[in-house]
């Protein structure tokens, strides 16, 4: 048992590297003759048991028509390897884009399934080795849009196996697959882990500095204009609505631009480190505060919004990051 | 009940079940009535299930109803040997198998029986019908292994239909291919035979009545072709029985016949050759006179008979058959009184040829034993009769005067009808001497006794007469209307002659076949020889039996030896080289032929002039660094660029238009107003000289 395991992990192996090979990665590919695979299924082979049994039925009793339905479904089998094949040949997949995930999760990768020409494609299933599989059917339209999902298990730009595609129809009893490389990149941030206190910088020169209340440039409200109160911040609008006089109110707030610092994790290795500083963008980020990222040759001045968030992920996930 | 059910895919249960059971359709005759019940039992359970009102059935439920088919199978059978038993064994899985479904295995495992079950009703039936139904069987059981693997073939059941014909039709060649050329090694080991429930035409006793009912049971009894002289209708006379022994109402094959028919059914025995054959038939008729009328004649008659199953053993051949043969598994035996019986019971159609000759000369020398035994009479019936034949065989100057003068009696004053009056102890004295009515069984039995009560030898032959011509494939269909029943008288110096007393009553019934004397008592209602005084009708019904004719003797009868001789023929001699070159070339054409179709079918469609010319535009904007997103449509496109060079916004919106209109709303596609924006858009981005 374990040698026949054995031996099949030995096969597999080596058709893998052989099908390295010969399938290139590209962005964009159609299937046919060169890298589509063909093989009677499991089915196929009970199908090829029963025609033959129907074969000896017929020998035995001299009878032509059991002879001849066993010639047909004979003929059957051979004719559906050309409707497999036919119906995978000229399928072709274009990687999309994929939308980028942390270590350990599912990343989506979406892929652009097309044919052209009005006979359609069937039942064929798209899938990568371990996640689900997604039945492509293309009989009213010429192009599909799929989805598939592959658990990100590296920090970086993660490239995942090669997808699966296979297809028994029409019968079932043939299997023509190919697993074609469509240059899949997925980026990964690094696994958010929560670390103890936020990794911000120690004060440099010219940070966490109070502003002269005087120089405050946030508008706060209104509030009632009092003598030696600066002219300049009197509610002339409002005065001149007859509202009274007010003076605008403006604030100045202590320095809200956080440094989140590889320095400020010492003792730590280098994954647990993004792994903390991604915890903490995560968290900041859903606040209003801005912050920015400092990493070993790296500086991402602060910031606020989506884009920025992303800006800063993705520092993380390519920090010191190589092939 | 597992927690992770299968689910088949939404069409293809009722697939399954139209497949399985129209497959059992032509085989239900030969299965026990009760399995229809279980029939309905699963179908309507499975389709419960389906709707999801009912549960699968539990254990005990599969216990119970495994033990209720098994019981039903010993009810009906007593034993699993035997075809018939098998079918319905096999027919019992089918259904249960249907009603546990659960995985696609279980599926898979119904088409592949089902598959199985198609082939069974070739074992029944040979017939043309049989191949009709056969082919829509396999492709609706196609159709549903295809509907397997279409999870959401449900969308487009036609599609599904169309492309399972499409493949059948695509098969179709490479099977022919494989019919041709894969060799036949003839029976590996012995089978059951199928065991219908009725054995058909001429049975081996007869009591009046009988041949009247036969002649209503309808059908094809066999089919002959003469290869060159054919004889007149009324010289086909097809002798397949000659009863000897009498008991005053039946009329059965001597003692001595019976038991060399049943040494041939039960016996141990080696197959005779050939030689031996002519040997065995030495008993009576000894070889002696077979040789001198052999001497005697002229050239024989030569024909090939197809025979249809009757489960019996005896063979029909025109008197004196003097050489047979056939090149199925079944001998043939020479009998007693010149007749030909098989060595088994014709189960399924049996193709023989013989040679006749029909002026003959047999048994001159009757043994003592063998004239007393033509000379039996049952004591104490027919008093009258015998009491007649004596008498006038006392006048008579010969035996010649005496047989014409009952001749004419029954020319004189006897009806030859086919619903005769029931006959009472005394069948017949009441016959001759009182109803004077009678279907040939009277007619025969009649004038055996008259000829026996006079004292001159004489046996009843069982068989059919005459035929009908089909000229479109120059053969005879001999029908079970076409049942006969007429004499052999012995007389000194001529040996066993014919006498067929109906022919005295009826010339007609000799010279027509009672097909077209009474079709309507004959033929059934659904039978189209009922209408054969239509013309149309009648070629219908003549094409019919012709191409079935056709078929049995082009592809049933395709055997080893056949194959070889085509092959041969084709090929001007066969040699392995040739042989590969024909697989290879055929084969290699077939597959080419269907790629090419397969190819056809799936190429890229054509690009519209829409479309071109939208892409000449794609490829203008192209130029400047526009490229139009994978899904962006074309107005989000003309917006996107427009933004970026307001200048051609206006030529861009329109051209835009033109194509969106064109491709979208089906108006025509002006293609000039199309072109000369393009220039113009041209030249404004020439003017904008911009990028993206």
């Amino acid at each position: 048992m374990s040698i026949a395991n054995q031996l099949q992990g030995n096969v597999k192996a080596r058709f893998n590297k052989w099908v390295n090979r010969r399938l290139l990665p590209k962005r964009k590919q159609t299937l046919n003759n060169k890298n589509l695979f063909i093989f009677p299924s499991k089915a196929g082979l009970g199908f090829l048991f029963v025609d033959f049994l129907l074969w000896l039925l017929g020998t035995n009793y001299e009878n032509n028509m059991i002879l001849g339905l066993a010639f047909f479904l004979m003929a059957l089998f051979l004719v559906s390897i050309y409707h497999t094949f036919f119906n995978m040949a000229g399928l072709q997949l274009e990687f999309l884009r994929s939308t980028p995930c942390f270590v350990g999760e599912q990343g989506e990768v979406e892929i652009l399934v097309s044919c052209q020409g009005e006979e359609g494609k069937e039942s064929i299933a798209i899938s990568y080795d371990s996640g689900s599989s997604v039945i492509v059917n293309l009989i009213n339209d010429n192009e599909s849009k799929i989805k598939l999902f592959v658990e990100a298990k590296h920090r970086g730009w993660f490239k995942p196996e090669r997808i699966d595609i296979l297809s028994r129809f029409p019968l079932g009893i043939i299997r023509c697959w190919s697993r074609p490389d469509l240059d899949v990149q997925i980026l990964v941030y690094p696994k958010p882990v929560e670390g103890s206190e936020m990794p911000v910088s120690r004060g440099s020169e010219n940070e966490g500095e109070l502003l002269d209340a005087s120089g405050a440039e946030d508008f706060y409200g209104f509030k009632p204009h009092l003598t030696g109160m600066s002219p300049k911040h009197i509610a002339w609008k409002q005065y001149a609505r007859g509202q009274g006089l007010y003076s605008k109110d403006y604030v100045a707030y202590r320095e809200q631009k956080v440094w989140l610092d590889w320095d400020a994790l010492q003792g730590m290795a280098r994954e647990q480190r993004l792994s903390r500083l991604c915890y903490w963008v995560l968290k900041i980020s859903s606040t209003q505060q801005a912050y920015g990222l400092r990493l070993p040759n790296v500086e991402i001045e602060p910031n606020i919004g989506a884009e920025h968030k992303l800006q800063v992920l993705k520092a993380l996930a390519l920090f010191e990051w190589n092939q | 009940m597992r927690a992770n059910r299968y689910l088949p895919p939404r069409n293809s249960l009722l697939w399954l079940i139209a497949g399985l059971s129209l497959s059992m359709l032509p085989i239900a005759r030969e299965l026990p009535l009760w399995l229809t019940a279980i029939w309905l039992f699963v179908v309507l359970w499975r389709i419960q299930i389906f709707r999801g009102n009912w549960q699968l059935p539990s254990k005990l439920n599969k216990t119970v109803l495994v033990l209720v088919c098994v019981a039903g199978l010993f009810q009906s059978f007593g034993s699993m040997l035997g075809l018939e038993p098998m079918a319905s064994l096999l027919c019992c899985a089918l259904l249960l198998k249907l009603l546990e479904m659960q995985s696609r295995r279980d599926a898979l495992l119904i088409v592949f029986l089902s598959y199985f079950v198609i082939a069974l009703q070739f074992l029944f039936s040979q017939f043309l019908e049989a191949l009709l139904i056969g082919v829509v069987c396999l492709w609706i059981v196609t159709t549903a292994l295809l509907v397997l693997n279409q999870p959401e073939g449900h969308h487009y059941p036609s599609r599904s239909l169309k492309l399972s014909g499409r493949m059948l039709l695509h098969s179709l060649p490479l099977m022919a291919l494989l019919f041709l050329i894969m060799p036949r090694i003839g029976s590996l080991w012995s089978m059951p035979t199928p065991r219908h429930s009725g054995v058909t035409g001429v049975s081996d006793s007869m009591s009046p009545g009988d041949f009247s009912n036969l002649s209503r049971s309808g059908g094809v009894a066999f089919r002959v072709s003469f290869s060159g002289v054919t004889p007149k209708q009324q010289e086909l006379y097809w002798r397949g029985l000659v009863f000897s022994d009498f008991d005053g109402r039946r009329w059965q094959p001597s003692s001595a016949q019976k038991k060399s028919a049943s040494w041939l059914l039960w016996g141990n025995h080696k197959k005779p050759t050939s030689k031996t054959k002519l040997q065995s038939s030495s008993e009576s008729d000894s070889v002696d006179t077979f040789k001198s009328a052999k001497d005697l004649l002229a050239r024989p008659v030569d024909y090939t008979i197809i025979f249809e199953p009757t489960q019996q053993l005896w063979l029909y051949s025109l008197m004196l058959a003097s050489d047979f043969s056939t090149s199925s598994d079944v001998d043939i035996v020479r009998a007693d009184a010149s007749l030909l019986l098989a060595d088994e019971p014709i189960r399924s159609r049996f193709e023989y040829s013989v040679s006749s000759h029909l002026q003959y000369q047999i048994g001159i020398n009757l043994s003592r034993e063998e004239r007393e035994h033509n000379l039996q009479l049952p004591i104490s019936y027919n008093p009258e009769s015998s009491r007649i034949a004596k008498q006038w065989r006392a006048t008579a100057s010969d035996d010649h005067a005496y047989i014409k003068r009952v001749l004419d009696l029954y020319h004189a004053e006897f009806e030859y009808t086919l619903e005769p009056p029931v006959l009472g102890q005394h069948t017949v004295d009441e016959f001759l001497w009182q109803t004077k009515q009678g279907f040939c069984e009277h007619f025969a039995s009649s004038f055996v006794v008259m000829m026996r009560a006079a004292g001159i030898p004489a046996r009843v032959v069982a068989g059919y007469q005459g035929g009908e011509y089909n000229k479109l494939e120059n053969y005879y269909v001999v029908h079970q209307y076409d049942a006969h029943a007429w004499t052999e008288v012995w007389l000194q110096d001529q040996g066993w002659v014919r006498f067929d007393p109906t022919a005295a009553v009826s010339p007609e019934r000799i010279r027509q076949s009672l097909g077209d004397l009474s079709a309507n008592f004959v033929e059934s209602w659904f039978s189209l020889g009922r209408y054969r005084q239509f013309s149309l009708i009648n070629d219908l019904r003549m094409q019919w039996d012709a191409l079935n004719y056709r078929w049995h003797k082009s592809v049933m009868g395709f055997d080893g030896e056949a194959q070889s001789d085509l092959l041969a023929d084709w090929l001007n001699g066969v040699t392995p080289l040739k042989m590969v070159l024909v697989v290879l070339g055929s084969g290699g054409t077939i597959l080419t032929l269907m790629t090419l179709h397969l190819w056809w079918r799936g190429r890229p469609s054509p690009v519209s002039e829409t479309i071109k010319a939208y892409m000449k535009l794609e490829r203008i904007l192209k130029r400047k660094g526009f490229i139009r997103a994978i899904g962006e449509s074309p107005s989000d496109f003309a917006g996107r660029v427009s933004v970026k060079v307001p200048a051609i916004e206006v030529t861009l919106l329109r051209l835009t238009l033109l194509f969106e209109q064109a491709q979208y709303e089906s108006e025509d596609f002006n293609q000039k107003d199309f072109t000369q924006q393009l220039v113009i858009l041209k030249r404004l981005l020439g003017q904008a000289s911009v990028s993206a």
